[in-house]
């Protein structure tokens, strides 16, 4: 999360490259540049935070291709696409794909800094909601079965009494394991632990049933 | 029996014991049973024997054996005789004594024969039979009968007188002789061979007569007679059987017969019967006795005769057969001409000749002597005839030599010998000769004389030919040249020996080698002359010299070549000489045909002159009128000048309309003084010119009317003399408007190419928009990224200096693209520069590049290095090289982008030609448009107007080169350029 955001630069004409990086160099943003998409392909670090700045026209493998191929690998990065030509068809695929803005060669300074911005924060938080519930699994997998189980009914407004009552033992027994998975879960009330679960959705996808007694998670 | 013992005897002569001994036996056998037959045959009770055969049958031995043998005969005769006679009981005396005279009788008779005779007696021969009648037959008993009868009286055993005794003894020894010992002597082995070899007639005739024979014999001794009434005819009966025999066969059949007879006729008389019977025993026995005696005397004899004539007739003919013989060997005839008859026969002719009259020799003789004369060869008749008849009327031995022709034409030479035969008066009867064919002879004299001649012919026609300064040579029918003289050896270093077919032929030169050897085939062919002229090779100076070879064929009687004969003369100096003064012939005559030449043209153009001078002086009046017309109405502007200054003496219509001034004003000014070149330099020019050749041709010179407007013309001009003053006819034609109109049209074409250029890049637009965004892009980026710099504190100048260096980079980019862009859209004037076809292929593509990369076009580059540079205008070959990649990507639009392909290629080719090819992989061009590609107006694109390849065309063929369009195998097009390089200058 320390990780400094990195903007990769990508296009073929060397000037353009040049001066793009110098702009935000000026503005302090680290850049990485690369004259071909088969060069940023083959390099570019996918964990890296930061943004692509593409040039639509590419030779050999346009602006769209990459960001098809990049979508492909399962890779979510933000880009600002920039042209030469006002392609309105081009634009809104690319909008489409997610692109985060589309800006037409010769540009302001702030216009393009705004959009590399953008991507920037858009692409920290994406990053900051994928970590949170990356730990709240973390947090979940520590759990015991039982803690789990207990967790769930928990989470779907049980008492304990109907809780100890549906898994067939005492209350006090229930009131430990709640215990337990509450601190395991790292949460001091009962209204945090189901904005917890709420966010990695285990209270949506949660089900009682009389007949099944397990309880499935949806970890991913 | 006895016939027995002859033939063995007589086979012998030997000195084997054997024989001699067996002879005697057989004799002593002979001798008794000789008595007994004796005793039989004699009338009793007298012992008067009618035939006594011991003594005789003694004799016959005797005369058969060799004299040596005789004694033991005798002695064994003497048993045999005691033998006999003791049985009729004579006295011993008596015995011993007719023993006695038996053998002094046989003993006497034979070795009288064996004196005169001392050969085999012969029954053949008369002197034979003479001797032995008189001898044996006559003179033997006769001796002996006296021994005989004077032993009887001293026994006193015979009654009746002395004579009376003799004469019975006599008798019988003599009838018994001649009965006993011819058949003893006759019967050997060559009688009885010639009777069993007789032929079957003559058997037949044997028989017949044996038949003949007995019967008469019988009928005559044997019958009875009535009484004495013996017809005395009968006894003359068997003498033709007799005679017959003596005639016709042999002496053996003869003595045989009359043995026959005689036997018959005394046992006839002795039973009773026969014609012998008359008288008293004594008288019988004599009259047979005589009668016997008398047939057989002339039978012998006539036997003899006839076969002595028989004898000498076969003599004669082995004789003449003989002479055949040796006259055929000898191939000769004889002939026999009988001189005061006149006949000429030539009776013994030999085979080989069959013409000498033969056939006619019982004929006319003056018509054999014809036919003899006929026969002769024409040329011999008359000298032959004339040595014949002289021969004879001069008594004089002929010899002669002639020829004569055969029935069937072949001719015989003959040589005739003959000689004269005379009659007792020594005059000349008849001549006899002999013709010796010597045909054989007189060819093979003929033949030696034509060798010998020969001979010496070669001999003196070597020693002739070799003495000849020629060449000589002689050839065989086939052309094997196999004789050549000393001089050709001499010449040619070749031995004698070292003829043949070709040896001759490298001697001859190359060029005339075919032609001889053509020449020489064709003359073995055709037996006509040979003859060439030919270089020979003198091996000795190593120079060829001509030869003059030449060749007549010898022909035998029948007309086939024998052999060539031949010369080869050396006729070089004759042939240098002929050429030298061929030459000298050649050069006078082609003399002489020139001067003939040059005098006939000088004549020639004389008349011409002449005719010209006349027509023309008429023609000059019409000429002169039809100039002053043509002077007038022509559309070029016309001027004459005259003098030194160039002073205008008449000016036509046109001429005033072009420059504006009326006649009266020019005339008798200059052309300086008027100021009508615009440029001093045309004027020096056409002065120049028409100083230097009198004349000249479409020479561009500028003018100033009398408006002083300057107007382009073609001016002519020709100096000529009129009257003695040099005068100067201009002839100035206004092309103003021609080139108005040309530099009118190469300016629309300039204005089209620009059309065309703007429209390309109006095509390229976008591309080129982004082009210029590029730079735009970097240069605002970077001088807003210098802005940020520069709020920072300190300021990095370096980084700025960096950015601003940066800028003015991007701003160039900028301004070349700019600069480009003004190039394609200028009207400028073509510059010709020396180019990079590649540089220029690179900024082509350099100005549709963001075009390419929009429309997913990869393009390839297959430039090769060391290409000669292009003499040309940068900007029209780019317009043709964008056409192009536009006409490429219209074609590959909507391809997927792996079939959006182009591709440049260049390359050199032949004669310093450079070479480019643009592909695409698009649809292609169809193929009933491929021919109007390049025509204006002509365009398959939907707003195109049909003019980039029609321009693009004429840019290339201004550069001199050329432009196609082929489809290509795999789909798409491909335009090829080829453009000369300066390489083609240098190389």
């Amino acid at each position: 999360m320390s990780a400094v955001p990195i903007v990769f630069l990508v296009d073929d004409d060397p000037a353009i490259l040049k001066a793009l990086a110098r702009l935000l160099q000026a503005e302090g943003i680290a850049v990485r540049t690369f004259n071909s998409p088969d060069a940023f392909l083959a390099q570019h670090d996918p964990a890296a935070p930061g943004c692509v700045v593409l040039d639509l026209f590419l030779p050999h493998l346009n602006g769209l291709a990459l960001q098809h191929a990049l979508l492909a690998s399962g890779c979510e990065r933000y880009i600002v696409f920039i042209t030469g030509h006002g392609d309105i068809a081009a634009s809104v695929e690319a909008m489409k794909a997610g692109a985060v803005d589309f800006l037409t060669k010769p540009f302001q300074d702030e216009q393009f800094l705004s959009a590399i911005r953008n991507a920037i924060a858009k692409d920290w938080l994406a990053r900051n909601v994928r970590m949170e519930l990356q730990s709240i699994r973390q947090r979940l997998a520590t759990l015991t079965p039982r803690e789990r189980e207990v967790l769930q009914h928990v989470v779907a407004g049980r008492l304990n009494k109907q809780i100890a009552a549906d898994l067939g033992t005492v209350e006090k027994t229930i009131k430990v394991h709640r215990a337990r998975a509450m601190e395991k879960m790292g949460v001091a009330s009962l209204a945090e632990l189901v904005r917890v679960t709420m966010r990695i959705g285990l209270g949506t996808a949660t089900r009682y049933s009389s007949e099944s007694k397990t309880v499935s998670f949806d970890a991913s | 029996m006895d016939k027995e013992a002859a033939p063995w005897i007589e086979a012998g002569g030997g000195k084997l014991d054997v024989r001699p001994i067996a002879a005697a036996v057989l004799v002593g056998v002979g001798y008794y049973f000789g008595t007994m037959v004796g005793f039989a045959l004699t009338f009793q009770p007298k012992p008067i024997s009618i035939l006594w055969p011991p003594n005789s049958i003694l004799l016959g031995a005797l005369l058969l054996t060799p004299a040596n043998w005789w004694w033991l005969l005798l002695l064994c005769a003497l048993p045999a005789h005691l033998a006999a006679q003791m049985q009729s009981g004579v006295p011993a005396t008596m015995l011993m004594g007719w023993f006695i005279s038996n053998c002094s009788e046989a003993l006497i008779g034979a070795a009288a024969v064996r004196k005169f005779i001392p050969e085999r007696l012969r029954f053949d021969s008369i002197r034979h039979v003479s001797l032995f009648l008189f001898l044996c037959a006559f003179l033997a008993p006769f001796l002996s009968s006296f021994l005989d009868v004077a032993f009887v009286r001293l026994a006193d055993w015979g009654q009746g007188s002395y004579w009376q005794l003799w004469r019975m003894r006599f008798f019988s020894n003599v009838l018994a002789i001649l009965a006993f010992v011819p058949v003893l002597l006759t019967c050997n082995r060559n009688n009885l061979a010639s009777m069993r070899k007789a032929p079957f007639l003559r058997r037949l005739e044997s028989c017949l007569w044996a038949c003949a024979l007995l019967a008469i014999s019988f009928v005559v001794f044997i019958s009875e007679y009535e009484g004495n009434k013996i017809p005395p005819l009968i006894l003359y009966a068997p003498l033709p059987i007799l005679f017959w025999a003596a005639v016709q066969f042999n002496s053996f059949t003869v003595c045989l017969s009359f043995l026959a007879i005689t036997c018959l006729a005394i046992w006839g008389a002795v039973q009773g019967h026969g014609p012998f019977v008359a008288s008293s025993p004594a008288d019988n026995a004599l009259s047979i006795q005589l009668f016997l005696i008398g047939v057989a005397v002339p039978l012998l004899l006539l036997s003899a005769a006839v076969q002595e004539r028989r004898r000498a007739q076969e003599a004669l003919h082995r004789k003449q057969e003989k002479l055949k013989l040796a006259l055929a060997a000898a191939r000769m005839s004889t002939w026999d001409w009988d001189i005061q008859e006149s006949k000429g026969m030539e009776p013994h002719e030999s085979e080989c000749l069959p013409n000498s009259g033969n056939s006619d020799s019982d004929g006319d003789g003056d018509a054999n002597l014809k036919s003899f004369s006929r026969s002769l060869h024409p040329d011999d008749r008359m000298a032959t005839m004339q040595a014949i008849t002289r021969a004879a009327r001069e008594d004089a031995p002929y010899e002669g030599e002639f020829r004569i022709v055969q029935p069937n034409g072949a001719i015989r030479w003959m040589l005739g010998k003959g000689a004269v035969l005379h009659d007792e008066v020594h005059c000349p009867v008849r001549m006899l000769g002999v013709n010796v064919d010597i045909t054989d002879r007189k060819h093979a004299e003929a033949t030696a004389r034509e060798e010998a001649a020969l001979r010496e012919s070669e001999a003196r026609f070597r020693q002739m030919a070799n003495s000849m300064p020629q060449i000589v040579w002689a050839a065989r029918p086939d052309g094997h040249v196999d004789y050549a003289n000393r001089r050709w050896q001499e010449l040619t270093g070749l031995k004698e020996t070292q003829t043949g077919d070709e040896s001759w032929l490298p001697f001859v030169h190359p060029d005339d080698r075919q032609r001889a050897a053509d020449r020489w085939r064709a003359a073995m062919q055709s037996g006509q002359m040979y003859q060439v002229e030919c270089r020979v090779l003198i091996p000795r100076s190593s120079e060829y010299r001509w030869y003059l070879a030449r060749a007549l064929p010898a022909r035998d009687e029948t007309g086939n070549i024998v052999r060539w004969y031949g010369t080869s003369t050396d006729i070089d100096d004759q042939k240098k000489a002929e050429h030298a003064l061929y030459e000298m012939r050649e050069d006078l005559e082609r003399r002489v045909e020139e001067r003939t030449a040059e005098l006939c043209r000088a004549n020639a153009i004389l008349k011409a002159e002449i005719e010209e001078r006349r027509k023309a002086e008429e023609a000059e009046r019409i000429s002169e009128a039809r100039f002053a017309r043509v002077f007038r109405l022509s559309p070029d502007a016309m001027s004459i000048s005259c003098g030194v200054e160039g002073r205008i003496v008449d000016v036509n219509d046109r001429w005033e309309n072009l420059f504006g001034y009326q006649r009266e004003e020019v005339i008798g000014m200059t052309v300086r003084q008027l100021g009508l070149y615009a440029n001093e330099k045309d004027f020096l020019a056409v002065l120049e010119r028409s100083r230097a050749c009198g004349c000249i041709r479409n020479l561009e010179v500028e003018i100033i009317d009398k408006s002083k407007t300057v107007r382009q013309t073609i001016f002519s001009g020709e100096a000529i003399n009129d009257g003695g003053e040099p005068c100067f006819i201009a002839i100035i034609r206004d092309i103003t408007e021609q080139r108005q109109a040309k530099v009118e049209a190469q300016q629309q074409r300039k204005q089209l190419a620009h059309l065309s250029r703007a429209v390309v890049v109006g095509e390229l637009s976008g591309a080129l928009a982004h082009e210029l965004n590029q730079p735009l892009t970097a240069i605002l980026t970077n001088a807003q990224a210098a802005q940020r710099f520069m709020t920072r504190s300190p300021v990095n100048l370096e980084e700025i200096s960096d950015i601003l260096g940066d800028i003015v980079d991007a701003d160039k980019r900028a301004g070349e693209v700019i600069r480009r862009l003004r190039a394609l859209f200028m009207k400028g004037e073509p510059t010709l520069q020396l180019l990079d076809l590649n540089e220029v292929v690179h900024e082509a593509l350099d100005l549709a590049h963001s075009d390419l990369i929009r429309r997913k076009i990869t393009v390839t580059l297959k430039l090769a290095s060391g290409l000669g540079p292009i003499y040309g205008d940068r900007v029209q070959l780019q317009q043709v090289f964008l056409n192009l990649i536009v006409n490429a990507c219209e074609a590959m639009n909507g391809n997927t982008p792996d079939r959006c392909r182009l591709t440049f290629s260049s390359g050199s080719i032949a004669n310093g030609n450079a070479l480019i090819d643009v592909s695409d992989t698009g649809h292609g061009i169809a193929a009933d448009t491929i021919d109007r590609l390049f025509d204006s107006f002509f365009t398959t694109k939907v707003h195109g107007l049909g003019f980039g390849l029609s321009i693009s065309r004429a840019i290339v063929a201004e550069h001199g080169g050329r432009i196609e369009a082929i489809n290509n195998p795999g789909g798409g097009a491909t335009f090829r350029i080829t453009l000369p390089t300066q390489l083609r200058g240098l190389s």
